[in-house]
């Protein structure tokens, strides 16, 4: 009996091994990018550029003090890199846009989830539409139009066209928080005398707010991370950092250290967000604990 | 203190036909039950009074105007909900407050603080308002619930199943609070329930309602003992009313006679008319458990039994009978009957109920 039972513990003990061994592998392959873009961040020019990778390395700031002060290395003039300028563009952009998305979809969500009107599932699957072709089959139609408007290089320019990124995002989820929502609870709060509005804005919001800081996130994970808008139809007065890391490939050389800082600086925001939320994503994204 | 008034009301959803054509009236200040099985259309009266829902056929009216323009937050109706339907996230002092704060209630913040207290108090959550809904038990929320719907003091209470989910003490003590509070509250109360318990204990008039159809409005007294038909029969009293199945013919001397399937039994029909034998072959003969009189010395105008089963109720004990080749349940306060035993069954004749076994209506009763 003893036996038995320590062969069955003995084979769970290896499981959990095997798991755990599995995790680390995981962990080491999706990481591995990360690390060796912060160590690169920190590693001089020669460093850098060593036929043998180094592990060890007499660490700089170097890098770092280049991309804030937005002073290049003189050396190679043709290397133009604002990256103050790209991480203020890509903040105003990606805030802007998660906002305009949040405030103009969460309405529709709602409506989508709770009222019946004609051609009311046609309408949320258009929004979801938006996703269905690659940002690129789209861009040149774009381009033109953007040209004509008057909207390429703009701020507002780029903030509309990442609709087309977390608008769909934010409705289809917020929908969803909506749907899940007791029907009773909102159908007291219209007894105890309030309009649709006041039901809306007094207890459907409050109940999905954790789902609106998870979609909110997620939404800005997108943005911040979207290239090809930007590439396209910014310039370098608009870039985003992602397009303006670009910048520090010059005819001369190539600024591996300040593209290096440039990237962690730019991974920080999502990162940070992500972190400090977590909790909140967790439950967002676990939603059904609003039932009291 | 309002009028309810409910004519040949239809609603349907889709294809489903879930009320049938439903008239009946609540009068100023009544405790008015609707009782039915799940399905039968219960919470669909209430949420069209409610203005929840729309009304497919038929008008509501309340003290004689019809409601079916006026949007739910402007009926000035209040509600409990089976699921109770709290704001999960506000406290209990909020929840409560809730309805005060809207734009139809204008209160100061003095009166909204004072009410909400005053509500707390009689429900006795008073120590309850900073906790939020989550840290609350289930009767507990049943009186945050019950408190927000009285709080504003709406002239007319709709309830659903408010206490269907406490368990059976609770569920007891709450009967008998609601009861209190409607004595002191000045309000017309719609309670839906599936326990003929609760409508039977709480309403001044039961409306029972099955599949869509009404199939007696009356007291708790005329529901219970002069049921319209089977269905009502059958849903009031535990353990069941024995149905059995009979024949009536006609007798030598004295009449008609009733004739317990299997022949087992007969007795004459007391004020029987001659048309039953023409219409009324079929009929079936509805007796409480309670009414049946059993003895163990063969009685003259019984029928004898063989006692199949004794189950000890503490008070009563629940004896099934077997007459022929029914199996009668029988309520007894006699405990001094064993399996096997040969009884004498007696039905006293002012208890048995007859009905049509093909319509299922009464013919006659006590």
């Amino acid at each position: 009996m003893k036996g038995h039972f320590m062969h069955a513990f003995d084979i769970q003990l290896k499981r959990n091994a095997w798991i755990t061994l599995g995790l680390i592998a995981y962990t080491v392959f999706a990481l591995f990018p990360i690390v060796w873009i912060v160590m690169m961040s920190f590693k001089g020019h020669l460093d850098i550029v060593s036929p043998t990778p180094k592990i060890l390395f007499k660490p700089t700031l170097e890098n770092y003090r280049a991309i804030f002060t937005n002073v290049s290395n003189p050396l190679y003039e043709t290397s133009r890199a604002d990256f103050l300028l790209y991480f203020k563009n890509s903040c105003i952009v990606t805030v802007s846009a998660v906002m305009l998305s949040l405030l103009v979809g969460i309405p529709a969500a709602y409506a989508l989830a709770r009222f019946r009107f004609r051609g009311k599932e046609d309408i949320a699957f258009t929004f979801l539409s938006f996703r269905f072709a690659p940002e690129i089959a789209v861009i040149i139609p774009i381009y033109i139009l953007y040209q004509k408007l008057h909207l390429y290089n703009t701020h507002a320019g780029l903030i509309l066209v990442y609709q087309l990124i977390t608008l769909p995002l934010v409705v289809w989820i917020i929908r969803g928080y909506f749907e899940d929502l007791s029907l009773e609870i909102e159908q007291a709060a219209r007894l105890d005398g309030y309009t649709w509005w006041g039901v809306f804005t007094k207890v459907a919001i409050p109940l999905v707010k954790p789902g609106l800081a998870s979609t909110g996130i997620l939404a800005f994970i997108f943005a911040w991370n979207n290239f090809i808008f930007g590439l396209i139809l910014g310039a370098k007065e608009t870039f985003p950092t992602t397009v303006g890391t670009l910048g520090f490939i010059s005819y001369e050389s190539v600024l591996w250290g300040q593209m290096a800082a440039a990237t962690v600086i730019t991974i920080l925001p999502p990162l940070l967000l992500s972190v400090f939320i977590q909790r909140y994503l967790v439950r967002g994204l676990t939603m059904g604990a609003v039932r009291g | 203190m309002l009028t309810v008034e409910i004519k040949n009301v239809h609603k349907q959803y889709g294809n489903v036909h879930a009320l049938r054509g439903i008239s009946f009236e609540c009068r100023k200040n009544e405790f008015l039950a609707i009782l039915g099985p799940s399905g039968a259309g219960k919470t669909s009266i209430l949420k069209m009074i409610a203005g929840l829902e729309s009304i497919t056929e038929g008008e509501i009216s309340v003290d004689g105007q019809s409601i079916r323009s006026v949007p739910s937050e402007a009926r000035n109706v209040a509600m409990v909900f089976e699921t109770y339907a709290l704001y999960p996230h506000l406290s209990v002092f909020e929840n409560l407050a809730f309805p005060l704060k809207s734009k139809t209630s204008r209160l100061s913040r003095e009166a909204i603080d004072q009410r909400v207290r005053e509500t707390a108090e009689t429900l006795q959550i008073g120590h309850l308002l900073d906790r939020k809904p989550a840290e609350l038990s289930g009767g507990q929320k049943q009186r945050v619930s019950l408190g927000r719907a009285l709080v504003r003091k709406t002239g007319l209470l709709l309830m659903d199943e408010p206490i269907s989910h406490l368990d059976a003490k609770l569920r007891h003590r709450m009967r008998r609070e609601l009861k209190k509070h409607h004595r002191t509250l000045d309000a017309t109360v719609v309670y839906v329930t599936h326990d003929y318990l609760e409508a039977l204990a709480l309403a001044d008039r039961i409306v029972v309602l099955n599949q869509g159809k009404i199939h007696q409005i009356g007291t708790p007294r005329e529901v219970y003992h002069d049921p319209a038909d089977l269905f009502v029969a059958s849903l009031l009293g535990h353990p069941r009313i024995n149905l059995i199945p009979a024949g009536v013919k006609k007798g030598s001397g004295d009449g008609l006679r009733i004739v317990l399937e299997g022949g087992s039994a007969e007795w004459p029909v007391p004020g029987a008319h001659d048309k039953w034998t023409d219409w009324c072959a079929d009929i079936t003969v509805g007796i409480r458990p309670q009414h049946i009189r059993l003895s163990r010395r063969n009685a003259e105008s019984g029928i004898t039994g063989e006692v199949y089963v004794v189950e000890n109720l503490g008070v009563n004990h629940l004896i099934e009978v077997k007459v022929g080749t029914v199996v009668l349940n029988v309520l007894s306060r006699d405990s001094e009957y064993t399996i096997g035993q040969n009884v004498s069954v007696q039905f006293p004749e002012d208890r048995v109920m007859l009905f049509d076994r093909i319509s299922g209506k009464k013919l006659r009763s006590a």
